[in-house]
């Protein structure tokens, strides 16, 4: 019933990508979200699709994944569009009622909504290849400067893995729960609204209680274990980095280097 | 009329996606109105998954249900099943949501839509049944032991006065002694109702027990059915699947592994002790 939540889904496979250390994975995305915010019209949309399809390539099968999971996202991209498309004056190119559609406005919608597809495509490719404790460690690195800073690194690291671990945990709980109240008549797709909110009751109850106590047989279990936090903890994984990561970040520094060209040259 | 009749049924899991599993492979299976069944297999065996169709959870993807002779492919027929078919899940203790005892026992009566009496006369019964006191009706089912909250939610489900009851291993995690009495109650409520009992568990012991019929299932089939007498005759298969047989019947197989010519069909210790000695007078 609630399979269909792909919240950080990570998608076992051996493709190049999947094989990228999470740090460098990371990198490359944000360098590579930067530079499609970057470009400057729609030529840089056509790079970038270019791009992408380079990355789908290294990524296999797993990219059928990430398009699937744009699926959810359609009504904000249909709106970004519509928004866009009527709200830059311009040469009409036709009238819908109130609105008119300028040459200009629809040339803007294209290129927005198309950044705003990509930049979510390549940051969905990441989660989807990434586990999330291997995503959750590359962030930890990441941020490691900011210990310096008095930034609890690994606190916070730690607090992501558990709420990562938690979530498939809950859903199959809250599955369970859904089920076991609808066997008692419990309905939340009918009446009003007050109805339907006062139907929600009987699950998040439960679930919260359930929860609770998970999290309180968690704090012993790590306390028996004597569990210190950072200081002196190593991982079982380390991430090194190999060949395949720094051609990933150069590939990714390369196609900035296209977009800031782009941008100076002002096409 | 047969109460439930599975015909042939597929399950898939999450199809196409990596996590695709198929719980169900052709499973067909029989149980008759008043009788008590026993669901019988291992972890991952598609016990639960096969449940959930029983009371319109899950719709058949291939093959039928038929509850009372009522598809349960059909929509409709689906939707209602709750009110026939009343499931309790596995570790039930964790879906007690209302504030006291009294208000959870009733959820399942009042959404059939009862009048407060009949309510009330409902819940009384029920807590009759799993042996609680009328004391903790007003108390928070959360501050309940857990013994105590596991009954309170069964009395939840018949409170709902099912004409099938379903019950998803109720007795994991009890204790010998109240498993023993809450075994005898569910014998108990099937001999003063003309109420049909399908329950799910992977202890032999239990089943022989109180079970009319066993039905064993593996990797999604159902791989023997019969009396707890007759599955007892191929008992070696059972172990083989990593099922426990009860104490004597391990016992029985041990002695024939010896060579010695008893029977393994025998239900609790008395028989046992019979075949080994009507065993020894043949020889002597």
């Amino acid at each position: 019933m609630l399979g269909n939540i792909t919240l950080g889904q990570f998608v076992p496979g051996d493709s190049l990508v999947h094989r990228l250390s999470p740090i460098s994975k990371i990198i490359a995305m944000i360098i590579s979200a930067a530079s499609i915010m970057m470009f400057p019209d729609v030529t840089g949309l056509l790079i970038t699709a270019g791009y992408i399809l380079l990355v789908a390539v290294f990524t296999g099968r797993t990219v059928l994944f990430a398009l699937r999971g744009l699926k959810p996202l359609w009504i904000l991209l249909a709106f970004t569009f519509l928004f866009q498309s009527i709200a830059i004056p311009g040469e009409t190119l036709f009238n819908l009622g109130f609105f008119d559609i300028s040459k200009e406005g629809l040339q803007k919608a294209v290129f927005i909504t198309g950044k705003l597809l990509f930049v979510v495509l390549l940051a969905s490719i990441v989660t989807l290849t990434t586990s999330p404790i291997a995503l959750n460690h590359g962030l930890e690195r990441l941020l490691n400067p900011f210990k310096k800073v008095g930034l609890p690194v690994h606190e916070l690291a730690m607090m992501i893995t558990i709420a990562l671990r938690f979530i498939p945990i809950l859903i199959t709980e809250a599955d369970i729960i859904i089920k076991a109240q609808k066997s008692r008549g419990s309905d939340m797709t009918r009446g009003n609204p007050v109805d339907r909110v006062k139907a929600l009751v009987p699950f998040i109850v439960p679930l919260l209680v359930g929860s609770l106590r998970r999290a309180d047989e968690l704090a012993v279990a790590m306390e028996s274990r004597c569990y210190q936090g950072g200081v002196g903890r190593t991982t079982m994984h380390q991430m090194n980095m190999k060949v395949i990561d720094i051609a990933a970040v150069t590939v990714s520094l390369f196609y900035l280097t296209l977009a800031i060209t782009l941008r100076l040259a002002g096409w | 009329m047969w109460a439930v009749e599975v015909e042939n049924l597929f399950y898939t899991h999450a199809p196409g996606t990596p996590y695709e599993h198929t719980a169900l492979k052709g499973v067909s299976l029989k149980v008759g109105r008043g009788r008590i069944a026993a669901i019988i297999g291992p972890t991952g065996s598609g016990k639960s998954t096969l449940i959930q169709h029983f009371n319109g959870l899950l719709a058949p993807q291939r093959g039928s249900v038929k509850i009372f002779g009522k598809s349960a492919s059909d929509k409709a027929v689906r939707k209602s099943l709750w009110k026939s078919v009343g499931l309790v899940f596995q570790y039930p203790e964790k879906q007690l949501f209302e504030e006291t005892v009294y208000d959870d026992i009733a959820f399942g009566p009042k959404n059939l839509g009862l009048n407060k009496q009949q309510i009330q006369g409902r819940v009384i019964k029920a807590l009759d049944f799993t042996n609680l006191s009328q004391e903790i009706l007003t108390r928070s089912p959360h501050v309940l032991s857990g013994g105590m909250k596991r009954r309170t939610a069964i009395a939840g489900i018949l409170a709902m006065k099912p004409e099938i009851l379903v019950l998803d291993e109720p007795t994991a995690g009890m204790d010998p002694d109240t498993k023993k009495s809450f075994l005898a109650n569910i014998k108990k409520l099937q001999q003063s109702n003309t109420i049909t009992i399908i329950m799910v568990t992977h202890s032999m012991e239990d089943a022989a027990l109180i079970a009319d019929e066993l039905l064993v299932i593996n990797k999604g089939e159902i791989i023997l059915n019969g009396t707890p007498r007759e599955i007892f005759t191929q008992a070696e298969q059972l172990t083989n699947i990593g099922l426990d047989v009860p104490v004597e019947v391990a016992l029985m197989i041990k002695l024939q592994r010896r060579g010695i010519p008893v029977s393994t069909s025998v239900l609790g210790v008395n028989e046992a002790v019979a075949e080994i000695c009507r065993n020894i007078k043949s020889r002597s």
